[in-house]
Formats: C-alpha cells, structure tokens, sequence
C-alpha cells in the first residue's frame, strides 16, 4: 500500500512538471504611488511593448504593481505577493524576469536576500533569468539632483522626471546604492554572485523622437544631472551595466526603453521564447 | 552541565536561516568605500529674490537654463552680459504638455547672464555640461557611527588648474527633510575644500544630504559658480561587535562574534572570508577613491598608496532574531580549505536598514 502511494505520488509530481509552463513577469520602475494600480502599470508598459515581448500574448504574463515611492525591500514584498499568487494559480514554473529603471533593483533585492520574505525563494527557485533594462545598479546622478534641488520649488515635468525626494528617490541615489551595494546587494564587483543571471540593457540616445517633450525634458536632464559617459537620459551606462552580463546596447532613452517604438526592445525580449 | 548552560545562554538562536555560497574564482574581495562617490557638477542653482538673478557664465560650452517658477511656466527672459536680449544663440524649447520651457544658450561667452521676468521664489537651475570647471564633492564615512566625524570635501577644478580663494559651503539635511545652518569649508590649497563637524545637528538616523554651493573667480578671471551634493547614512546604534573567533573543522569554518545588541529584533549575519593575494595599490584615506565612473579622468589630488589585496574564498549569511544583551553569534560556512584567512564579519539591521556592526580579522582560522 505504501510503495502504491509512493508510486502515485511521484507520477503527480512528474505530471505536475510536465504541465509547468514559462511566464514573463514585467516589474516597472519608480514613479508614484499610483503606480500600485494595475492599469497604471500597464500603462508604464504600454499595450505593444507586453504583445511584442509576449509574442501576441501567447506567453502566460504578469505585470507587476507595486507602490513606485518606496524603498526596494517595500516594493519587493509587494512584487513577491503578486509573483507568488500568479505562478501557483497558472503552474508557472519557468519565469523570465522583465525589468525596468528601478525595478532591476527591486529584483536584486529578491535575489540577493532570499531569507529575508519566504516567498522570496520559491520565485528564485523559478526564475530562469532576469533581463533589466536601464536599471540603476550604481544609482543615478538624476536621483541626487533631488538631493541638490532639495528645498527649491520645482515644476512638475522636473519632479516627474527626477522623482520627489521620496524613499525610491533616495534609494536610487548614487551614495545609497553605493551603501546598499557592500552591504545588502549582490552582483556588484567584489560582491557574491547572484542566484540568476541578469542580462542587462543600458541606453545610450537621448533625442529619440522629437515630437515627444520626454526627450527635451531626459536631454535636459542629463546635462544639468552631470551622468558621466553615456545615458538615456536618467541612468548611466555604467550603473546600468555593473551587474550582470550585457545583453545589448540602445539608442532608445529612458523614456522609450520601456516601450516598443523607437526601438523594438520588445521585439528583443521576445526571443527568449 | 556550564558548557551545556552557555550553549543554551550564547548559541545563535534556533531556526536561524543560513545562506552560503563561494566567490567566483578569481574574484577581489572588495572593501566597503569610506566614502560617499565623488559627485562631480558643472552645474549651479539660484534662488530669484527681488528683479531677476545673474548667472555667470564660464564661456566652456553650451549653457542649460531651467526656470521653475511657481507663477508662470514660460517668457523668463535672457540678457546676455553684452546687454543683448534677443541674440540668436538664445533658444527656447518646450519640455512638457503644460508648456514648460527650457532656455539654452548655444555659444555663450563668460560673463553674467541675467534672468528677468520671473516672480520672487523661482529655481533657475544652470548647467555647463561641457565646462572644464568642475566642483567634485564627496563626504565620510558613507557609513556612519555615533561618534566619528563628518568630512564635508570639494575639490575646483578648471581643467588640471587648481581653482583657490572660492567660498563653499554646506547644507546637512536630516532624512526627515530639515535643513540646517550653513558650514563654512576651509580652503586647505590646491583647490581642496574641507570641513570637519564632530557630530550631526540631529540624531535623526537614515540618509542625511549634503548640498554644496561654490562661488569664485577662476584662474583666468572668470566668475562662476556650481551645486552639487553627496549623501551618507547615519547609523542607529543598535548593536556592536566585538572579537572575531574562527575555527576549521575539516573544510568547515566556523565562525562566532562577541555582540551587544542593544535594540532587539531582525538582524543578519554576514560573513566574507578571503585570503590574501598579494600587494596592490588602493587609494589613501581619508578622502579616497576620487576616480569617476564612467569618465577615464581622475582627479590628481588623490594619493596613492600600498594596501593588502584579497581574493574572495566564500560567503555566509544567517539571518538571526536577537534580543537585547550580550551573546555570541556564529556561522559555518563550507567548502572552506585554504589557510590565513581574511574575516569580514557585518551584522545588518534588517527592520530598520543599516549596518550594526563591521569588523575585521586576518589569519584567523588555521
């Protein structure tokens, strides 16, 4: 009787396995808190850069919201909530990691403190990989300028583009990331590894696309913010690139690296399945 | 029965989570930066008080003029410092769907430029992205405990020329938002800029901002002036660490540190074991590490000077729940066979971040 139970229970599991399936989950970056709205998200994304990267939607997809002001160990807990209700309910076993600007700090948070949430592993366990776009890994000089503007009444696209002097903001300062990175953060030079590989995607262009004011705005922005060497307007190709191996480079600016229109990143995305 | 006892009394708490890994081979063990990065700025930010503000200009590229001004989004107007207010080289763009404007000067010369047209309060922000002068600033410790000094550095440069006799100074604003008085930084020579405070004007913890603001004339007589800023974390004290002790029981090491946690809760032990691999060059403290990302340039100021490098053997990491008092804390980490070992022993605050402690330890396990 017993070996028949062993026995059953083992065809499940490999039923089970069999059945597992991939999925992408988009994890978005930094912005307001209205960023926790599923629509809001989305909108981040925009509807062709998921039906580019999902290949017309065929790939099982989750797009994450979580709170865009908060601190990296805050939208993580958020981020793993909707990971973990998503991947049970739909059996996905094989999870392809989409990030954007902060959001590739989000995940390194998950995975380089798998102890500290547990549901944090069991969503490492199935990851296979991470691309992140653009993200700050070594903090951004745009994210400081709230720390040297601080006080000074700014206009909206400013605060828009640069972020409140809220705790994202902080967190993606050039200082706090340095502090985050020996201690906290893996990846980094000098730094235990990461569970999983992360493919990174830094962007060089500014002006993209003259009719849309984001690029005045990120052009601006990158000369008043002082990145050194190229960026996209808001990160630095160094901080994006000093973690993980690089995948590609891109013209397409902060504002278009997220999206599939002045280059087709999504399209990109999309041969990883 | 007493080794039982303090077993029961020291031992890490049960449950703990442990995580071990080993380093790529090959991999540098890397320090913990003393100090914040070098920020470098060609940029400065002014406050409109009464009819318009001047902006000097170094002539060195192009200039970018941001006007926030609460009253109106656009019609700031520009005055070159020849008198002239409608040179061709001034040019308007519109940076967002409400109208907002950005002006930007294509072949300025050196000299004051004013702004007019916008109400008491404004932000003019002007940039110099392409200047040779250049403001880099940084503070340490970036880690900081009650009880060490807050270095407040900038460094002038206009090309490889030192920039002396400017005024900088300093802003501390507390992670709370509050701004406190101004710091005068001596001019040590050289273009270097310093000031030293004892302690910070509040005991707020987190990450305090430090603004600097320099105004001076250059070597080749051109005013200018910059803002930059740098951060630091201003640790609770909430734990310390004492001695290290280590132990290898085949290719296991043991690992244990004396603490005193003062505030209990969620804490993480961190562990990185290296071994020594040779003698290398680092840069020197206090104000270290001056080399900027991205750019080849580094500043010449800083000194070099012989420091041990380390090869990253292992890591491990056990997430603890401490209460207040006195204990011992310990870790094993396998896969661990080489002998002379470098110990750098964290231990994180996970409720609030922040380190609690951080020491260090060579030749330790045999």
């Amino acid at each position: 009787m017993k070996r028949i139970v062993v026995a059953l229970a083992l065809l499940l599991i490999t039923a089970l396995a069999a059945e597992g399936k991939t999925g992408v989950v988009f994890i978005h970056g930094k912005g307001g808190a209205s960023l926790a709205t599923p629509s809001v998200a989305r909108a981040y994304w925009t509807d062709d850069m998921i039906r580019a990267t999902t290949k017309g939607y065929t790939i099982p997809y989750l797009i994450c919201s979580y709170d865009g002001t908060q601190y990296m160990w805050v939208a993580a807990g958020q981020v793993a909530g909707e990971i973990t209700t998503w991947m049970n309910a739909n059996a996905i076993d094989d999870i392809v990691i989409e990030t954007h600007s902060f959001g590739g700090v989000v995940i390194r948070w998950m995975l380089s403190n798998p102890t500290y949430d547990s549901r944090y592993q069991p969503i490492i366990n199935r990851i296979r990989w991470v691309n992140s776009i653009a993200p700050p890994n070594k903090g951004s000089e745009a994210a400081d300028l709230a720390g040297t503007l601080s006080g000074s009444w700014l206009t909206g696209w400013l605060v828009d583009l640069v972020g409140q002097k809220n705790n994202s903001t902080t967190n993606c300062t050039t200082a706090s990331m340095a502090y985050y990175n020996q201690y906290y953060l893996k990846g980094t030079s000098g730094r235990p590894s990461l569970p999983k590989t992360i493919y990174n995607i830094a962007g060089y262009g500014l002006w993209n696309d003259f009719a849309h004011s984001e690029d005045y705005g990120l052009a601006t922005l990158s000369g008043i913010a002082g990145l050194p060497g190229e960026d996209d307007g808001m990160v630095a190709q160094y901080s994006a690139q000093a973690v993980g191996v690089v995948w590609f480079t891109t013209e397409a600016n902060h504002h278009h690296n997220r999206h599939n229109d002045y280059r087709k990143i999504g399209d990109s995305l999309a041969t990883d399945f | 029965m007493k080794k039982l006892i303090c077993t029961l009394l020291f031992a890490t708490p049960l449950f703990a989570q442990t995580v071990t890994g080993r380093f790529a081979p090959g991999e540098q063990y890397v320090e913990p930066e003393r100090n914040a990065p070098a920020a470098t700025s060609r940029m400065f930010v002014r406050t409109v008080n009464g009819q318009g503000i001047d902006l000097p200009a170094t002539g060195q590229g192009g200039i970018i003029v941001v006007v926030n001004d609460r009253e109106q989004k656009s019609g700031a107007k520009l005055r070159t410092p020849s008198g002239d207010s409608t040179s061709p080289n001034i040019q308007r763009f519109t940076v967002d769907a409400e109208g907002h404007e950005v002006l930007h000067i294509d072949k300025p010369i050196a000299g004051r430029y004013h702004v007019n047209g916008v109400h008491s309060g404004a932000t003019v922000i002007a940039a110099e992205p392409d200047s040779k002068l250049t403001m880099t600033t940084t503070v340490g410790p970036l880690s900081r405990n009650a009880g060490d000094s807050i270095t407040l550095h900038a460094s002038l440069r206009d090309g490889e020329e030192a920039v002396a006799n400017a005024q900088v100074i300093a802003h501390l604003t507390s992670p709370d938002g509050k701004e406190f008085d101004t710091i005068a930084l001596r001019d040590k020579g050289n273009g270097e800029y310093e000031a030293v405070i004892d302690d910070v004007p509040s005991k707020a913890t987190g990450f305090w901002s430090v603004r600097y603001d320099a105004d001076g004339v250059s070597n080749h007589g051109i005013e200018f002036a910059r803002t930059g800023s740098n951060q630091f974390m201003n640790e609770r004290p909430t734990a310390r660490l004492g001695m290290i002790h280590s132990k290898r029981d085949g290719d296991t090491l043991h690992v244990s540190v004396n603490a005193h946690v003062l505030e209990s809760g969620r804490y993480r032990l961190d562990v990185i074991v290296a071994k020594r691999s040779g003698v290398g060059q680092a840069l020197s403290l206090p104000m270290q590490a001056l080399s900027l990302p991205g750019q080849a340039e580094s500043l010449s100021y800083t000194r070099q000077a012989e420091s041990l490098s380390y090869t990253g053997i292992a890591w491990g990491e056990s997430e603890l729940s401490l209460d207040a008092g006195a204990k011992t804390l310990s870790i094993d980490i396998p896969g661990v066979q080489e002998n002379d070992l470098f110990l750098d022993v964290r231990l994180l605050d996970l409720d609030s971040m922040g380190v609690a402690g951080r020491v260090t330890s060579e030749s330790a396990a045999r």
